[in-house]
């Protein structure tokens, strides 16, 4: 969803909680089941996901309700656990799935890797820099042409709330093309993720 | 928005609302629709290039419509509204798909003059749109347009007032640019790509 700005601080969860999700995550990895994966980083979303994971069996129920409780107006409509390997990073993208115009997409980060720079780009040529903090959430805009990279040899793991309005979510929670990529006319170095 | 058919026969509309828009057509001046809105070649006037008399009755059908409460149009706000001219022949198959606008939104048409008939390939079906009705139209399918020569239409578009606000313009009109990465290159992620099913991926 677009919003004025390139991210916003939404509040704030306790560390020790996220200690705990970054414990069972790291459990959970032993399913290699990650289901994304472009270069480095690897995701398993709820979008694409046959065996059905349910992310409150990946990272506790906690988390979920903490995040979910920012947003009392909204529904969770999907989630994204995310696994940027130490010294890479994401390429230059926009979200383009149908729910990203829709859906507020928001981060949590669950481990504390500092030095991973994350940027929007304001125009073809002014790349705005900011760092996120361990321990706060952000609400992302995904309309904006943004990446990031992990500048430090450490991996990072995050999870993504992807947050509707309840009358959108109601309106377009079956629309048949909720979850697909629109792309068209293709050209350059370009992404879809 | 899709709908499981080509066209959708709203509700009729009092003559009279047409007859005030003819009744100024020397000032209907089409020009090429470069946003394809509702196929390639269109010939469209917006309301922005309306003089205020043909504003003013172009508008009462929009208020007409509003006014009779369909239920399909709760809480959607008309984004655009303009006259259509197409070409005899009007292909819209290609990138009215990637503009969300029509996957999200509504397009009705209130045909003035003459007629036209609508096809696709996604039903074994063809629909003739005829003045004094109010059609809604699947715009996220392909079609073919076949116009008499004469057709003229009143064409609006709705849009959930929210995502009014939520939306940038230019993903609204995709697939138009946007700075520095307007469209992923499907060939660059075709293992992701694979997962997704091939109509929706254009």
């Amino acid at each position: 969803m677009f919003f004025s700005g390139y991210y916003q601080l939404i509040g704030q969860v306790d560390k020790t909680l996220l200690e705990q999700v970054n414990s069972n995550i790291e459990t959970f990895e032993e399913k290699q089941a990650y289901n994304f994966q472009h270069g480095e980083w690897l995701r398993l979303d709820s979008y694409h996901n046959p065996e059905n994971y349910k992310l409150k069996d990946i990272a506790g129920i906690e988390i979920i309700n903490a995040v979910t409780a920012m947003f009392p107006e909204d529904e969770l409509f999907g989630w994204s656990v995310s696994y940027l390997k130490g010294k890479s990073e994401v390429v230059d993208h926009t979200d383009r799935m149908m729910f990203h115009r829709m859906a507020k997409r928001v981060i949590v980060l669950v481990n504390d890797v500092p030095d991973v720079l994350n940027w929007h780009w304001f125009s073809n040529d002014t790349r705005v820099n900011y760092l996120l903090e361990y321990g706060n959430v952000y609400r992302l805009n995904t309309s904006i042409t943004h990446g990031l990279k992990n500048n430090n040899i450490n991996n990072r793991r995050a999870i993504y709330f992807d947050m509707m309005p309840k009358r959108l979510h109601d309106k377009f929670k079956s629309h048949q093309d909720i979850v697909s990529v629109i792309l068209a006319d293709a050209v350059g170095e370009k992404y879809v993720l | 928005m899709y709908f499981n058919n080509l066209t959708q026969t709203i509700d009729t509309i009092p003559r009279y609302f047409i007859d005030n828009v003819l009744e100024h057509e020397l000032y209907i001046i089409t020009e090429i629709d470069k946003r394809a809105i509702i196929g390639k070649d269109n010939k469209i006037q917006i309301i922005a290039n309306m003089p205020a008399k043909l504003v003013k009755h172009v508008s009462a059908i929009g208020s007409y419509i509003y006014s009779q409460q369909y239920a399909l149009l709760k809480n959607m706000v008309i984004y655009e509204t303009m006259l259509c001219r197409p070409p005899v022949t009007l292909v819209g198959d290609s990138s009215q798909h990637s503009r969300y606008l029509n996957r999200i939104g509504e397009l009705f048409l209130i045909p003035l003059k003459g007629q036209v008939k609508i096809a696709t390939n996604d039903f074994n079906t063809t629909s003739t749109l005829t003045p004094g009705n109010i059609y809604r139209i699947n715009n996220r399918i392909g079609n073919r347009f076949f116009s008499s020569a004469d057709f003229v239409c009143a064409a609006f578009t709705f849009l959930d007032f929210d995502l009014k606000n939520y939306l940038m313009p230019h993903d609204l009109h995709s697939p138009f640019v946007r700075r520095k990465d307007e469209y992923a290159d499907p060939s660059l992620a075709p293992d992701y790509l694979n997962k997704l099913s091939e109509k929706n991926a254009y």
